[in-house]
């Protein structure tokens, strides 16, 4: 049987990675509630309801989960994990699909609940899997050529 | 005993003299040619004559200025005296020399470089040197090159760090469920 040498990020790679993307994110909604908040501003004084600010969270949150999902299904990187040199795959090594994308979303949310215990699997599993993979049926592997620490995994 | 004078030197010395003897009788025997110039008849005609002659002593000079300077010899000459290892050895020595040092800092301390620096940083010719080297993208590229290259030195640098933490974290809980990591291949 052939074997690749895959080597699957660990817990502290990942939690940088989704640091950052939530920074980005974050970055770019609040960018774009100031353009919208100076545009109003032109037109008259803006005042958000108790409907208001449920839109505009639901509006925040619509945003976050396109990014992660976009870049997911598109590339298998957002732009942090291209930074930190990971990347998302199926268990056939594939990129995620938009479903399975969201899937794994919904899990990450999940994982963050309960103070983020939902990534402790990631400290034990074989292959640093943490809650939105087991459910997406996903990893998260170095995208660079191997040269530190390896996991054997059999090849897709 | 005096030594005997080389007879190139003699030759030389005599054509010089000659020379000298020559001009002066020139000049003697223009002296009638000034004063047949003033004269009022004659005088109008050989002045005439005279531009004349000076005329085309003026297209002689230029003929044979153009004719040296077109020459190949010329050329050749030029490029074997820069070629020259000689004047290396004469370039070196003047490039070592106390008194170009003397003449170069008694340039520097005087008014005249204020004033060219002043001039060049006035100049508009400046300001589109800078412009085009500003645009330039050979510069463009090198910069981008340069940021890149530091985006890339945090990134590899931020990975090293956090793999090292990732291992670390898995080994100590690891250790603590006594369950060990798979072995790599």
């Amino acid at each position: 049987m052939s074997t690749t040498r895959v080597r699957y990020a660990g817990i502290a790679t990942r939690a940088l990675a989704l640091a950052i993307d939530v920074a980005i994110a974050q970055v770019i909604v609040l960018t774009g509630a100031a353009v919208l908040g100076l545009v109003a501003s032109l037109v008259g004084e803006l005042h958000l309801g108790p409907t208001g600010r449920w839109l505009a969270a639901a509006v925040w949150a619509l945003l976050i989960a396109t990014y992660f999902v976009t870049f997911w299904s598109a590339a298998g990187q957002t732009p942090a994990m291209r930074m930190m040199g990971i990347r998302v795959t199926t268990d056939s090594g594939e990129i995620p699909g938009i479903l399975r994308s969201i899937v794994r979303l919904i899990g990450l949310v999940l994982a963050i609940i309960p103070f983020f215990a939902g990534f402790l699997p990631v400290l034990v599993d074989d292959r640093r899997r943490a809650l939105q993979d087991m459910l997406a049926g996903t990893v998260v592997e170095h995208a660079d050529p191997p040269g530190g620490p390896f996991v054997s995994a059999p090849a897709p | 005993m005096p030594a005997r004078n080389d007879p190139r030197n003699v030759a030389l010395g005599a054509a010089v003299v000659g020379a000298r003897a020559g001009l002066r009788a020139g000049r003697v025997a223009l002296v009638p040619v000034g004063l047949a110039l003033r004269a009022p008849v004659a005088g109008p005609l050989l002045q005439r004559r005279v531009d004349e002659l000076a005329a085309t002593g003026i297209a002689a000079r230029a003929r044979a200025r153009a004719a040296v300077m077109e020459s190949d010899e010329l050329e050749q000459l030029i490029c074997t005296v820069i070629e020259h290892e000689r004047t290396e050895v004469i370039v070196q020595r003047v490039m070592e020399s106390p008194g170009l040092e003397r003449i170069i800092m008694r340039v520097l301390d005087g008014h005249l470089i204020d004033g060219v620096i002043d001039r060049v940083l006035h100049s508009p010719e400046l300001d589109r040197i800078v412009e085009y080297v500003a645009s330039s993208p050979q510069v463009l590229d090198a910069v981008s090159h340069q940021t890149r290259s530091l985006a890339d030195e945090v990134a590899v640098n931020v990975r090293k760090r956090a793999e090292s933490v990732d291992d670390a974290a898995e080994r100590t809980v690891r250790g603590w469920l006594r369950r060990p990591r798979p072995h790599p291949a």
